[in-house]
């Protein structure tokens, strides 16, 4: 029952994290129906400008009970990576907005390699240790005699989370910008048709998206308490598959995708070597990263609206 | 055999020996710059075995880009998990071949056309299973599916047992070592001076010669396809799929031809690909190496035939040229100055740089495909079905 709890909070958090990634995929794909594949390479961004800023101060390598230096770094990195998403629309995605939706999707296969080796190149191409302060370990509360022990850590995640998913609400129902984002996801011509213009909406979601996915790096690499140039094509896969099975372009269905891909891939992790013992087949680990594939191909075959989208002749 | 497939077959043939003839005086020549930019020595040195490796992956990614061609640029369905059907065609001709050794050691040629018929077959059934349950998919919507696929054949041939797990299949060959010798010694010795013997000699020439006769024989099957009517039929789902079906075309076969022969052609390459290193492990069937193909591709221009061929050789020549310089790039404190991955910066240059500036590729030539278009309409069966006049300005 403890290791279950465990899994559970564990699932949670990655799901948390997830969930940021994958409200990035679906805003853009709402709006200019592209996938925009280097958005996990955005979130690695994030957390190397994160990883990088901090280094800056910690050049003594003392500075690991100083949270506030974290929070500093954390919240450059945010405005630095919004500047790489609006760049990176600007630059790749802009010139292709009257193309064919293949030679979008293959720039932005390109845009994705170019970011994770440009981060190999400007960085390490191995991995990068990036220690979480010794604050994040600190426990709040136990349950199940110690077993269960719930850190300052789970409850940054769920608060920086919530705070993101509540402000992304915020500004999709209650202000102009969010009005024009729903407008051009329904139609954009007639939307600009209307007087909105369609690029300063385009720019913006992507400026919104590149911001929750820099936190959301950040988390992770904290998670994990490494960085790495090819974190991002990982993360971003799995924020892809969650938001495909919420049924892209929907953002509560990003939000609750997330959360059941967390939730899975922490339970794969957790179980799975007793499911290989229970059908009789060894099954190690390592399929953990494949049951995110798995069940992003078995929606995609068998609902292609994903749990909470709407119809779409194209997909099916 | 139509003309311009002779062309085809000539021209493959002929590269070759070209090309070596034009880099022979670059090969051994040493560049040594003492101080490169204050920060060290850098020395690099083109030898007979780069060009070798360029050679043997330029074929491979010939052959995988072709295969590709027929599903991306015929069909238009963009595959980005291609290697998965690689991995298929090597794995499976590898565990053949490590099951009968003594077949493979004794009776070379039957081993060899068993094992390609193997990674033949079991492609084709891979590709079959693939395209059934996404026949309807469309778009971005397809091109996801095949990349998680892909990464669902890497995770499992990483944690299998059966299939070796992350060590590998190991010391597969091609044609066995006596051979080899043999081929080198009595035949290549004839035209060779000494001093291309001492710089070719280690090679197993006869595999490299094995590989260019599939790539040969494979580019004549992709511009047969392309020529008939199956082709056309690929050509008309890709253009537009409704009419297509409205004209008799049954989208589902063609689709099923696309994805069953793309996934045999990229069996025949993940084969080479085994054989060439004779290795069979998870790492060489990476996400890179879809994008490897794709990018050969868009720097051809999708759906050209010679366009695949000139982008493999020209990417593939320069990541190889771009790793060995950056490899010899002065170090500091046992780091690259630049770490030797850069080189997969010009990839991703090349997709969004091609896509913005010429999506149908660097030739100047007209593209295969609209060549064919205008073939149709002034002769063949399309006259009897001009509807109206014909449209001539757009």
């Amino acid at each position: 029952m403890s290791t279950f709890l465990d899994h559970l909070l564990n699932g949670l958090l990655l799901g948390g994290i997830f969930a940021l990634i994958a409200v990035g995929y679906s805003l853009v794909y709402g709006i200019i129906k592209l996938i925009n594949f280097a958005h996990g390479e955005v979130a690695m961004f994030g957390a190397f400008f994160a990883f990088f800023i901090f280094s800056m101060f910690d050049v003594d390598g003392d500075l690991k009970d100083h949270p506030w230096i974290y929070v500093l770094a954390m919240v450059v990195s945010i405005f630095v990576t919004m500047g790489l998403g609006w760049l990176l629309e600007f630059l790749a995605y802009r010139p292709l907005r009257k193309a064919s939706r293949l030679s979008a999707l293959i720039t932005a296969i390109g845009a994705s390699l170019l970011l994770q080796y440009l981060a190999a190149v400007i960085w390490s191409p191995s991995v990068v240790s990036f220690e979480a302060p010794e604050v994040f370990y600190y426990e709040l509360f136990s349950v199940m005699d110690g077993d269960v022990l719930f850190e300052v850590k789970h409850l940054v995640v769920f608060m920086l989370v919530s705070f993101c998913l509540t402000l992304l609400w915020w500004v999709v129902e209650k202000t102009r910008m969010g009005k024009a984002m729903r407008a051009c996801s329904q139609d954009a011509d007639a939307a600009a048709l209307m007087g909105i213009n369609i690029n300063r909406v385009v720019a913006f979601t992507f400026i919104f998206g590149s911001a929750m996915a820099a936190l959301s790096g950040v988390l992770y690499g904290l998670h994990l308490e490494q960085v790495r140039y090819n974190m991002g094509i990982q993360i971003g896969i799995v924020a892809f598959a969650a938001a495909v099975l919420g049924g892209i372009g929907s953002i509560p269905g990003a939000v609750l995708g997330g959360f059941v891909i967390g939730f899975t891939q922490a339970m794969a992790s957790g179980y799975l070597s007793d499911l290989g013992d229970f059908i009789g087949h060894p099954l190690n680990s390592g399929y953990t990263e494949a049951v995110a594939f798995m069940i992003m191909i078995l929606c995609l075959i068998v609902k292609p609206n994903g749990l909470l989208g709407k119809g779409d002749a194209d997909r099916a | 055999m139509k003309r311009n497939n002779i062309n085809y077959v000539l021209g493959a043939i002929l590269i070759f020996p070209l090309v070596v003839c034009l880099l022979w005086p670059t090969f051994n020549q040493t560049i040594d710059i003492d101080n490169f930019f204050g920060y060290g020595k850098f020395s690099y040195q083109f030898t007979a075995n780069n060009f070798m490796t360029i050679g043997s992956y330029a074929i491979i990614f010939i052959v995988a880009a072709l295969g590709l061609n027929v599903q991306v640029g015929y069909t238009g369905q963009l595959n980005l998990g291609y290697v998965a059907f690689m991995a298929v065609g090597g794995y499976s001709a590898a565990l053949f071949q490590d099951a009968n050794r003594e077949l493979y050691q004794n009776h070379p040629f039957i081993g060899i056309c068993l094992s390609l018929l193997m990674a033949i077959f079991f492609s084709g059934l891979v590709g079959l299973l693939v395209c059934l349950p996404t026949i309807k998919l469309r778009g971005d919507y397809f091109a996801i599916v095949t990349f998680g696929f892909a990464e669902v054949v890497r995770q499992v041939i990483k944690n299998e047992e059966v299939l070796r797990g992350s060590i590998g299949i190991k010391e597969l060959f091609l044609f066995p070592k006596e051979h080899v010798d043999w081929i080198n010694n009595h035949f290549f010795s004839l035209f060779l001076n000494e001093d291309m013997e001492a710089a070719f000699k280690p090679d197993p020439w006869i595999n490299y010669g094995f590989f260019l006769l599939l790539t040969v024989i494979v580019i004549c099957f992709v511009t047969y396809l392309r020529d008939s009517h199956y082709g056309r039929m690929l050509f008309a789902i890709r253009d537009n799929e409704t009419a297509a079906e409205s004209c008799g075309i049954s989208l589902s076969m063609g689709k099923i031809y696309a994805s069953v022969i793309s996934a045999v052609i990229g069996g025949v390459a993940g084969y080479m690909m085994v054989m060439r290193t004779s290795l069979a492990h998870p790492d060489s069937f990476v996400f890179m190496v879809s994008i490897y193909a794709l990018c050969c591709l868009v720097l051809g221009g999708i759906g050209s035939v010679r366009g695949a061929v000139v982008g493999a050789i020209i990417l593939m020549s320069l990541g190889e040229v771009l790793r060995d310089v950056l490899t010899a790039m002065p170090k500091q404190e046992g780091e690259p100055l630049i770490p030797s991955e850069a080189r997969f910066i010009m990839f991703g240059l090349v997709l969004i740089l091609m896509m913005r500036f010429r999506p149908n590729g660097i030739s100047t030539l007209e593209n295969d495909t609209l060549r064919l278009a205008k073939k149709e309409k002034t002769k063949g069966w399309s006259k009897y079905f001009q509807m109206g006049d014909t449209d001539e300005s757009s």
